[in-house]
C-alpha cells in the first residue's frame, strides 16, 4: 500500500488500469443487460418484476461494501497515517451514497406491485435509510470544515462509528420480522435463487464491482489533484 | 425467456432501471466531468499531476 503513497506512481498505475477497467465494465454491463432482458425466465410468482432483483441486490450489496472500504480506509489513515486512505475513503463516499439510494429506491419500486406499499418501515428498510443519512452525514462532514485535517479526522469518526450499522442491515432480517424477504444468496445451505435467475444476477453484480473500482479511481485522481490545487493556491496567497 | 413488456407491471421494471441507469450515468458524468475540469485548472496555473508524497 505504501507504493501507492507516491502519487507519480499512483498515477502511473490507474492510467495503466484505466482502458482495461472502463472495457471490462461495459463488457459486463452489455452481458448482464443481454442475460437480464433476453435470456432469464419470469419468477413463477412475481413475474417480470423479478427482473428488478438484478439491479436492486447489487445496488444494496455495493452500498453495504462501500462503506465498509470507507471505514477500512479511515481505520488506515488513523493507525498508519497513510496519505492516500482518506482521499479513498472521501472518493468512495457519493458513489456509495449513489448506490444506497438506488437500493432504496429500486426496492420502493418493487415494493409497489409485490407488498402493495412503496414503503414501510420495518428493520432492513429503516437500517437501510440510516445507512443513507451516515452516507449524507458523512460527505456533509468533508463540506462542513475548511480545514482538510479537521474534516478528516471528524469524517473518520462518522465512518467508523457508522459501520456498526453494516451487521444490523446485514442481518436485520433474521433479528427481526420483516416485510423484507430473508436472506436468499449468503445464506446457510446456499442460494435459494434458481441457476437461471443467479446467472444475471452475477453478471449484473460483476459489472457493478467494475463500476465502483473504476469510477472511484478517477474520483480518487480528481481528489488528489484538487488537494494539489488547494495547496497551490493556499500558496499563492501567503505570498500576497 | 425474453422481457415481455406488456406482462403486469413491467412499468415497474422500465422505472427501477431507467433511474438505476439514469443515477449511475448522473454519477459517473460527474466525476469524469470534474477530472476535466481538475485537468484544466492544473493546466491553467502551469502545474503538472501530483508527483511526490507531499503533495497527498
Amino acid at each position: 500500500m505504501q507504493i501507492l503513497a507516491n502519487p507519480n506512481r499512483f498515477f502511473s498505475i490507474a492510467d495503466r488500469l484505466m482502458p482495461a477497467l472502463w472495457a471490462a465494465t461495459a463488457l459486463a454491463f452489455a452481458a448482464a443487460l443481454y442475460f437480464v432482458f433476453f435470456n432469464s425466465p419470469p419468477d413463477y410468482q412475481q413475474g417480470e418484476t423479478v427482473r428488478i432483483m438484478y439491479v436492486h441486490v447489487p445496488s444494496a450489496s455495493l452500498a453495504l461494501f462501500v462503506y465498509v472500504f470507507m471505514a477500512i480506509a479511515s481505520a488506515m489513515a488513523l493507525i498508519f497515517r497513510h496519505p492516500l486512505a482518506d482521499a479513498a475513503a472521501k472518493a468512495a463516499a457519493p458513489l456509495g451514497a449513489a448506490f444506497c439510494f438506488l437500493a432504496l429506491a429500486t426496492g420502493s419500486i418493487w415494493g409497489k406491485p409485490m407488498w402493495g406499499t412503496w414503503w414501510v418501515w420495518d428493520a432492513r428498510l429503516t437500517s437501510m435509510f440510516v445507512l443513507m443519512l451516515l452516507y449524507l452525514g458523512y460527505i456533509a462532514v468533508w463540506r462542513a470544515f475548511d480545514d482538510p485535517h479537521r474534516a478528516a479526522s471528524l469524517a473518520r469518526i462518522v465512518a467508523l462509528v457508522g459501520v456498526i450499522n453494516i451487521p444490523i442491515v446485514k442481518f436485520s432480517v433474521d433479528w427481526w420480522n420483516t416485510l423484507h424477504q430473508p436472506a436468499s444468496i449468503l445464506r446457510k445451505g446456499g442460494p435459494a435463487i434458481d441457476q437461471s435467475l443467479l446467472w444475471p444476477l452475477g453478471l449484473m453484480f460483476l459489472a457493478f464491482v467494475l463500476l465502483f473500482l473504476t469510477t472511484h479511481l478517477v474520483a480518487l485522481k480528481n481528489e488528489v489533484r484538487a488537494r494539489k490545487l488547494r495547496a497551490e493556491k493556499m500558496k499563492q496567497v501567503g505570498r500576497q | 425467456m425474453i422481457m415481455d413488456w406488456s406482462a403486469n407491471h413491467a412499468g415497474f421494471v422500465l422505472a427501477a432501471y431507467a433511474i438505476a441507469f439514469g443515477v449511475l450515468a448522473l454519477v459517473v458524468g460527474s466525476i469524469l466531468q470534474q477530472a476535466q475540469r481538475l485537468k484544466r485548472q492544473l493546466k491553467d496555473m502551469n502545474l503538472s499531476d501530483p508527483g511526490h508524497r507531499g503533495e497527498l
